[in-house]
């Protein structure tokens, strides 16, 4: 298990020697409610940090995801095609969504650790 | 709506707080050529009986449909509407509601729709259909919208027999944009040049846009030119006229992805050209790409059958700029006319109305033959309408109409190269004689 990485808009990425494992924080999948559909980037696709680069559907809202590094994107997780209730029941394990070669190690300075996230959570529902 | 009215004391007071002192005033910014003082060129006032007269008389300077002999066709068809539908679809709870924004308190225009998206997946063969669009046109360039969001292309290529004003609405929708249009000519038996097409296909190809029957009432091979395609991750949209999908393959077994066109032949009279409705439909694989709205069958908390708006994330009132669409809205009254009129029709009286437009077209391509100074730019292997070429042709339509007979649409007006063609259509409308009055009337006017 690698040091995991919060951004603002509630994604985590954790990483893992040059990947990270990405996908969306347990308070942003409680947000949004029942999730019901996926859309994922497809392996190879470039992206940059704050680019939008998946979506998630619910019963509610359909929002965008975006990526918490820039990078590669290296393997998708299919498994939630089919399941995207996953993400709902294992935000941080079953339920990531992508992983991402990592491009640029200083942009992990523009993320967020655990402690951090939490205060701004608390912060932002005030 | 409330009347609110205004005293002068109200005026005064509401001009006193904006520091004013008239209501012209609020109009300083319009020029002052562009402003009419002089309003002795409105009459004076009537009462209801007076207008209703003048009205009534401005009426009968129009000719009906009714008492003309037609033959136009080009994007709307004459087809006959039973009598029963108007009793059916002008109902008020039809009629009187807008798309429905508290969907779920709407349950019956709710499973209005629902029929008819049924009706046009039975018709097209696809998984699924939205509830209407505006027309035909935007149809088109709502399912060109979806594909460049699919695969995320940006070159859309068009065939040149595709109705041109659908092109025209095409263009409008994005000549502004980063993406590119290619129109494919048409060869010369009127159809999509495949050899032209072939050239085309690149990397950066989006979707290929066909019609069939196409703009010359041409049936063109789909199947053909969706295994030309195959495999170049294109999408293959057809523009078709649902009355031809009584007789012709369902387009989803021929290979499209999206199939669009104006419903109008479904249930809807020509009224001037409109309104009417474009119906879209497509695989399940591009739901969530589809615009527009869409009635789901679902079950309420007590397990009793219950109609819903589904997948509403999708649309502009929850997703907002990334909505697949800004439409938002549909034409329900036209669409349940379709609906209704299937439904009225039976599936054996929907194949015999498109069977006898189909054989009352090819009596009148026979008897055109018999005419030396006719003839024909292409094949005839039509569907309901057909093109045929007479030297002189403007002057001849001229004449035909003052006879009452509305022989066709000119098609030089689109295509230059197609100097006096004429497009002609027939529906199962046409009587023989009607049709013989044509020719015979046609003969006259050539022979002196």
């Amino acid at each position: 298990m690698g040091e995991i990485k919060f951004t603002k808009t509630h994604e985590w990425a954790r990483i893992n020697n040059d990947i990270a494992t990405a996908g969306i924080t347990d308070h942003a999948q409680s947000e949004l409610g029942d999730i019901v559909f996926v859309e994922l980037p497809s392996v190879g696709d470039e992206v940059t940090q704050n680019s939008q680069c998946a979506t998630v559907e619910s019963t509610k809202a359909a929002s965008e995801v975006y990526a918490p590094l820039s990078g590669k994107i290296d393997e998708i997780n299919e498994e939630l095609v089919n399941n995207p209730q996953l993400i709902n029941e294992s935000p941080f394990d079953k339920g990531w969504m992508f992983k991402i070669k990592i491009k640029d190690r200083t942009e992990l300075d523009n993320l967020m650790d655990e402690a951090t996230y939490k205060e701004f959570i608390e912060k932002e529902s005030h | 709506m409330p009347y609110i009215l205004n005293t002068p004391e109200d005026i005064e007071k509401m001009l006193k707080e904006i520091g004013l002192s008239s209501p012209e005033e609020l109009f300083n910014h319009i020029p002052k050529e562009t402003k009419i003082d002089d309003l002795s060129l409105i009459p004076e006032r009537k009462s209801e009986l007076e207008v209703s007269n003048t009205l009534n008389a401005l009426a009968k300077r129009n000719k009906s449909i009714n008492k003309l002999n037609s033959f136009l066709g080009a994007g709307l068809y004459d087809h006959y509407v039973p009598c029963a539908l108007k009793h059916l679809v002008y109902r008020s709870e039809f009629y009187t509601s807008y798309t429905p924004y508290q969907p779920e308190c709407s349950q019956g225009i709710l499973q209005a729709i629902y029929e008819y998206q049924s009706f046009i997946c039975l018709l097209t063969g696809m998984d699924v259909s939205n509830a209407s669009m505006y027309d035909g046109a935007t149809s088109l360039a709502e399912a060109t919208s979806m594909s460049l969001r699919i695969n995320k292309k940006n070159t859309i290529i068009v065939a040149k027999s595709v109705h041109p004003e659908y092109r025209e609405v095409l263009d409008t929708y994005f000549k502004h944009s980063d993406y590119s249009i290619i129109e494919v000519p048409y060869n010369n038996d009127g159809l999509i040049d495949t050899n032209a097409l072939e050239t085309l296909l690149e990397n950066n190809i989006s979707c290929l846009i066909i019609q069939s029957p196409n703009f010359f009432g041409l049936i063109e091979d789909i199947h053909r030119v969706s295994t030309m395609i195959k495999d170049k991750n294109i999408l293959l949209i057809e523009v078709t006229n649902p009355m031809s999908l009584a007789l012709l393959k369902e387009p989803k077994q021929l290979g499209v992805d999206i199939v669009c066109g104006d419903g109008q032949p479904l249930g809807n009279n020509l009224c001037f050209g409109g309104p009417t409705f474009g119906f879209l439909a497509t695989k399940k694989e591009y739901l969530r790409q589809m615009p527009g709205r869409i009635v789901g069958k679902t079950e309420d908390s007590e397990g009793n059958v219950a109609f819903c708006l589904t997948l509403q994330t999708r649309e502009q009132h929850i997703r907002r700029e990334k909505a697949t669409s800004n439409i938002c809205s549909n034409e329900s009254l036209n669409a349940i006319a379709a609906a209704v009129y299937l439904a009225l029709l039976g599936k054996e009286g929907f194949k015999n109305a498109a069977l006898y437009s189909l054989n009352n077209t090819h009596y009148l391509i026979k008897r055109l033959k018999e005419i030396k100074e006719v003839n024909f730019p292409f094949k005839t292997l039509v569907f309901n309408e057909f093109a045929w070429r007479i030297n002189g042709a403007r002057e001849i339509l001229k004449k035909l109409e003052e006879k009452n007979i509305l022989a066709g649409v000119i098609l030089d007006k689109f295509y230059p190269e197609l100097k006096d063609c004429i497009l002609s259509c027939c529906t199962e409308k046409k009587t023989k004689k009607e049709m013989d009055d044509f020719v015979d009337t046609l003969k006259e006017i050539i022979h002196g």
